[in-house]
């Protein structure tokens, strides 16, 4: 395995998952995890067994988020395996990858064998002092790949010597904001995605990697699927794979990875009054991005054996 | 973002808070901008405004697009807010009234959005703000035009579509 000079910031969910997985294929081991662990159940927003010892109540809550973050990746992988899991062979073939990838997707919460170091910390969100705390005592300079949604707090973002890298499920600045890959297939056609060093904006940070990418393919079961489990399945699998692919891609791309070689990469800084910031899809919309999808994987199945 | 001057879009008779004449693809909302103009909430007053407005300046575009973002990240869209529209003044949502007229003016704003393809994007935005306002509108509605507001939103919505 190559030593990769990133510290993973992770967020629990299938785009953890997917970073991990891609990374450890494609030969490449972080050196460290950070592994924020919600000290509230995001089901109910209620802390997680309060009573408990602090590390025996961080064990149990890092069991609870990977169940409530990492559920429908396993209900599909599991009550839906008889469609499901071809599909998964295609959809990793389809990026050059090895359909074990989705393994990482439903493996449980140990991250041991990932990278070098694992911390795990009970946090209350991004805001949380520990965290910052925690990130200021790494090593200097530190590159973090960010796995969560949303925005980080420009408290973290001034730490020093601290960079915050994140992949956006969208060519950039084409596609900001959220559902990124149902507004590039719906505006582009294709999906894309873009790596960014993140700044106190929504996606408006310098651009690191981004690049269109194939369209992928869909299970046998597509047309059947109700809308809300399509857009499941897309977020189980198809987004987070997507960002991990094109990280993947880019890394393979740098000629060289020694010791903080992350931290100052020429990137290209965004127009002022570039780009357009989409909002989450209306579910009406989402229908037109799935019939369309459907088109697309019936062109595509045209040329591409199944 | 294109310009939307919608320099073809709604003009008023002569009672402005009356009465609002259509543009092809929108339907007449009828008597939602005499009853907008008629409330205590400042901002139904100021969508009834917009409602009448032959066209949007820039300005009034912006304050657009700042309940386009309402509707698309905050949960609820106030009464009242301070001149910029940042801070709420008030915790009470605008009616079943007001959210009809925020669909009614973002599928104006998508449909008379200018600038040919690279406007795609523009409209749809605001074509799925509208979606989002008129789901805040219970069915059957009490009054308005949400039946054929709804109809004319999935029309546009076929329409806007980008070639794939």
């Amino acid at each position: 395995m190559k030593p990769l000079p990133l510290t993973i910031l992770a967020s629990e969910g299938p785009m953890l998952r997917a970073y991990l997985g891609v990374l450890r294929q494609r030969g490449w081991r972080p050196e460290r995890i950070v592994l924020m662990v919600d000290e509230r159940d995001r089901a109910h927003g209620r802390p997680v067994a309060p009573w408990l010892p602090s590390s025996l109540r961080r064990s149990w809550a890092t069991k609870v988020q990977d169940l409530r973050m990492n559920h429908w990746a396993r209900e599909f992988h599991g009550r839906h395996g008889h469609w499901c899991r071809p599909w998964l062979v295609r959809l990793a073939q389809r990026y050059g990858l090895d359909a074990g990838v989705f393994d990482t997707f439903i493996e449980p919460p140990s991250f041991a064998r990932h990278a070098g170091q694992v911390d795990a910390l009970l946090v209350d969100g991004l805001s949380d002092r520990r965290l910052a705390e925690h990130l200021r005592g790494l090593p200097r300079p530190t590159t973090l790949l960010f796995t969560g949604g949303g925005m980080v707090p420009a408290a973290l973002l001034a730490l020093p010597e601290l960079r915050l890298i994140h992949v956006h499920p969208g060519v950039l600045p084409h596609v900001r904001g959220a559902d990124g890959l149902l507004w590039s297939l719906l505006l582009r056609g294709s999906p894309g995605a873009t790596a960014f060093y993140m700044d106190a904006g929504l996606d408006t940070g310098a651009i690191l990697f981004g690049a269109d990418l194939p369209v992928p393919p869909l299970p046998e079961s597509w047309s059947g699927l109700a809308p809300e489990m399509a857009y499941r399945l897309l977020y189980a699998f198809v987004d987070p794979l997507l960002r991990a692919v094109l990280l993947g891609r880019w890394l393979d791309g740098l000629p060289t990875l020694g010791p903080g070689a992350l931290h100052e990469l020429p990137a290209q800084a965004q127009g002022a009054g570039e780009g357009e910031t989409y909002h989450f899809m209306h579910p009406r919309l989402r229908r037109l991005v799935f019939d369309r999808l459907a088109r697309l994987d019936e062109a595509a199945g045209a040329t591409v054996p199944r | 973002m294109p310009p939307c001057p919608n320099t073809s879009l709604p003009i008023p008779d002569d009672d402005r808070y009356r009465t609002v004449k259509t543009h092809p693809g929108l339907p007449d909302p009828g008597p939602l901008c005499g009853r907008l103009a008629a409330s205590a909430a400042p901002v139904e007053r100021e969508l009834a405004a917009l409602l009448a407005a032959p066209a949007l300046d820039a300005g009034q575009l912006d304050r657009l697009q700042r309940y386009q973002r309402k509707v698309d990240v905050a949960p609820r869209v106030a009464t009242a807010y301070d001149e910029t529209l940042r801070k709420p003044l008030s915790d009470r949502a605008i009616g079943d009234d007001g959210h009809l007229a925020l669909a009614w003016l973002f599928l104006r704003a998508a449909i008379g959005c200018e600038g040919g393809g690279a406007a795609t994007g523009p409209r749809l935005r605001w074509l799925n703000a509208a979606f989002k306002a008129l789901d805040r509108v219970p069915a059957p509605p009490p009054a308005g035009p949400r039946e054929p507001l709804h109809e004319a939103l999935e029309t546009a919505a076929v329409g806007l579509l980008p070639s794939p």
